[in-house]
This record gives structure tokens, C-alpha cells and sequence, in this order.
């Protein structure tokens, strides 16, 4: 306390001086009209840009829901894409589909908010759970590409298993020369999947696209898989072995479409009558 | 009991402000310079003064010529500001050997080449917070430019005569 009554006691000159003109610049500003309006405005400008970088900042805490809303919006999309995609498949084969297959699928937002890489076994954990529609089986895709399948759903929350986990298998063709076969993680590298099954007497080459195929119960046929890296047959080997660099980069997930087909239950129950039938 | 320096000290504040009241305030040259011959007052007072009382007496002078004027604080504020640097100034121009008592601030006292820059320095500072003041914007910063520096000139013009009114020098010098 006395050090800092000895400061300003050292530096009073300087500190009535600023007080003397803080007091002649108040009186300046209430007594003179001129000056006041040219006081109002700039503090007005001083006010319109604090105003304006107040707003910068809370956009930028704002991204996240203007994130969550865009890519509400990409699914809304994504929905109607499929529906037309589906449309046009139904000019050219009018009679294969239904109605009702038109509108299959329908899309789900949700906020990847856990996810691994690096285990042998990785699962994702989802925002949103039965409350919103999503239920066991589903299937996942990013922008990007496939995701996964959901596995366990709260309220609230979802976990899924992700593509890169031993126990996950996902219908996928080579779209160029409709070679089907099955999606499975190599177990290692989080960017790359092997393609089994692809009978040997198919030619893929590398660079060929992966997609979904349409034998696949949780996900709409022709959703991006990937792009063939590396294509091996043995000698005595029945099938190839390809590897596949994923279009999905599974470390940076964030939003993603939980997937629901609408006619899932229906066809579930139908294949279970036929196998039950024939055993 | 008070001495005869004291009366004259006032009678000199007197008659700075006086010449201002009764004739610098209408002078106005060219629509460019005024003369703040006022500022003599503040500026010319005895070099030993306190800084302080400086500040003071400076406000005090600043307020009532706002009163005449009535815009009040604009004076004030410019002459708190020569007021307050006058002492920086006094500080860094110490003649070799300091200061005497002898020695008041004129020209036949200092000579010019102390006199002038201490006087034009501190009557600029005075003018351009004046004109920023009234002009209340930056935007005709090169007219506020223009007219401190004419009235600096001006100023220190109508303080020198009214110096050598009061102090006339003896001749022989």
C-alpha cells in the first residue's frame, strides 16, 4: 500500500494531469453539441465494429451447430439423390421396383463423438440413439464413404462397429465389371481393406472403384467404398486378393448418416421364412 | 506578507489574459491563425514554479477563457496539455550550469535559440490539440495541420509584444 502511494505520490504531475483532461474532455462532450455528435458517431463506428468482431467470434463458436446444419442438410439431400437415382432406375426397369422401394432409405445426422483407429477391433460411438429412429443394424456412411453398422443403441446414444473391426463384413462390388464380393478390414492400416471372394476368372485392375453392392442389407447399393491399390492371385487360389484404399478416412470422422431402410424388417422376415422353410 | 515579485507575477497573468480578452480573441488572420496570447500566462511563469501549481493554474486559466468562450473544456484541455509538457520541456532544455535565478523565460533572458523552440514546441502542442478539438475528426487533419502551425506563429508573435510591453529592455543592453 505505501509503495503504491509513493508511485503515485512520484508520478502526481502526470496523473492530476490526466485527470484535469479526462474532466475538460467530459466537459467537452456534454457541453458542446458539435463535439458531442462527432463523439456519437465514432463511438457509434467504435461500437459497429465491436459489434462486428464480437459476432466473428460467436460465429466461430457457432460453427459447430452451423456444422450440425449443413450436414442436416446434406442428408436431406443425400435422401432425395437416392430417391431420384431410384426413380430413374425405375424408368428403366419399371417393373422391379415398388413404390415403396423408392423410398427405402431414409438418412439420420449424427456426431461421431468417440471412435478409434489403432485397436484390432474399433467401434464408433454416436450422439444420437433410439429416440431418433436409429436402431441395431443399421448401416453408417460419411460423405466420403462407407462407415459401419450400428450395433447397440440407448436413448441417446449409439456405438456402432466400425469397418475397420475383425467381425465386420460389407457386400461390395467393383463397379466397373459388377464383381461382387466381401469387404473386410486387414486389421493394420485404418486406410486400407481387403476385397475377398472376387472369383478368379474376373479381370479387376487397379483403379477400379469399390462400392456397395446391392446384396447388401444394411446399406443402399453404390455408396463409395473405395479404390482397388493392389491386386494379387496366387496360383492355387480360388479368388484374388485385392486391396482397397478407403474413400472414408476413419481418423477424422465427424458427421455421418445413419442409414435406415425402411424395407429392412420386411426382407429380414421374408429371407428368415425361406431359410427356416428349408431347414 | 507578500512580496513585491508576487504582485508582479500577477499583474503580468493579468495583463496576458487581458490582451487576450480585449484583443487576441477577435484577431483572426486570414481564417487561419488565431492568437491564444492567453497561453503567455501559463507558458512565461517564473522557472522554479511547481509543476503542479503550473497544472493548476493552467486549468484554472484554460476554464475561464472557456467561460468567456463558452465551449467549455476545449481551452482547458489544450492548455493542461502545454502546461503539463512546459515541465518535460524545462527538464530537457537545462542551459549548461542550470538554471539561475536570474532567469525568466524571454528572449533577452534565454536568447532566441532556447526561447524559440521552448515556445513554438509548447504553443504547437497548445494550437493542434485546440484544432483536433474543434474540428472533433481527423477527417481535414491537413487543415487542423495548417492551422496550428500559423497560430503557433501568431501566438508566439502577440506573447513577444506583449513581453516587451511589460518588460521593456533597458537600453544599453
Amino acid at each position: 500500500m505505501g509503495s503504491l502511494f509513493r508511485f503515485l505520490f512520484e508520478y502526481r504531475l502526470f496523473f492530476l494531469f490526466v485527470l484535469c483532461e479526462v474532466f475538460s474532455f467530459w466537459m467537452i462532450i456534454t457541453k458542446n453539441t458539435r463535439q458531442k455528435s462527432a463523439w456519437l458517431t465514432s463511438s457509434n463506428n467504435f461500437a459497429a465494429s465491436a459489434m462486428e468482431m464480437s459476432d466473428a467470434v460467436t460465429g466461430f463458436f457457432g460453427l459447430y451447430q452451423e456444422n450440425e446444419k449443413l450436414a442436416g442438410e446434406n442428408a436431406r439431400l443425400n435422401t432425395l439423390l437416392t430417391l431420384s437415382k431410384q426413380k430413374i432406375d425405375k424408368m428403366e426397369m419399371d417393373s422391379t421396383k415398388t413404390p415403396a422401394m423408392l423410398e427405402q432409405y431414409n438418412f439420420i445426422v449424427a456426431k461421431v463423438i468417440n471412435n478409434s483407429v489403432s485397436k484390432p477391433n474399433n467401434y464408433i460411438t454416436l450422439n444420437k440413439g433410439s429416440l431418433e429412429g436409429i436402431k441395431p443394424g443399421m448401416g453408417i456412411i460419411s460423405p466420403q464413404g462407407v462407415v459401419g453398422r450400428v450395433m447397440v443403441c440407448s436413448e441417446h446414444f449409439s456405438t456402432a462397429t466400425s469397418l475397420l473391426h475383425s467381425k465386420m463384413l460389407i457386400s461390395a462390388e467393383i463397379s466397373r465389371i459388377h464383381a461382387s464380393g466381401s469387404l473386410k478390414w486387414g486389421g493394420n492400416d485404418p486406410n486400407s481393406a481387403n476385397l475377398e471372394f472376387v472369383a478368379r476368372h474376373l479381370k479387376p485392375k487397379v483403379g477400379d472403384t469399390v462400392r456397395t453392392s446391392e446384396f447388401s442389407n444394411i446399406l443402399p447399393e453404390g455408396i463409395h467404398v473405395g479404390v482397388i491399390r493392389k491386386i494379387s492371385l496366387k496360383d492355387d487360389a480360388t479368388f484374388y486378393t485385392i486391396d482397397v484404399d478407403l474413400a472414408t478416412d476413419f481418423s477424422t470422422l465427424n458427421f455421418v448418416y445413419v442409414i435406415e431402410n425402411k424395407l429392412q424388417a420386411e426382407k429380414d422376415s421374408l429371407q428368415l421364412k425361406t431359410t427356416g422353410e428349408l431347414e | 506578507m507578500i512580496s513585491r515579485n508576487v504582485f508582479q507575477l500577477i499583474w503580468k497573468i493579468l495583463v496576458y489574459i487581458g490582451v487576450y480578452v480585449f484583443i487576441g480573441h477577435r484577431l483572426n488572420a486570414f481564417n487561419l491563425a488565431l492568437c491564444f496570447s492567453y497561453t503567455g500566462a501559463v507558458l512565461l511563469l517564473p522557472i522554479s514554479t511547481n509543476p503542479v501549481r503550473v497544472l493548476l493554474f493552467a486549468f484554472a486559466v484554460g476554464f475561464g477563457i472557456d467561460i468567456f468562450h463558452s465551449s467549455p473544456g476545449i481551452h482547458t484541455a489544450a492548455c493542461l496539455l502545454m502546461a503539463f509538457m512546459r515541465s518535460s520541456f524545462l527538464n530537457w532544455m537545462v542551459p549548461a550550469g542550470g538554471y539561475e535565478d536570474y532567469m525568466t523565460i524571454s528572449i533577452p533572458s534565454m536568447g532566441m535559440k532556447w526561447f524559440l523552440p521552448f515556445t513554438l514546441g509548447l504553443l504547437f502542442m497548445h494550437s493542434f490539440l485546440y484544432f483536433i478539438i474543434d474540428y472533433a475528426s481527423l477527417a481535414q487533419f491537413g487543415m487542423v495541420l495548417v492551422k496550428a502551425t500559423l497560430s503557433t506563429v501568431f501566438t508566439l508573435l502577440g506573447i513577444v509584444l506583449t513581453q516587451l510591453a511589460l518588460e521593456p529592455p533597458k537600453r544599453g543592453d
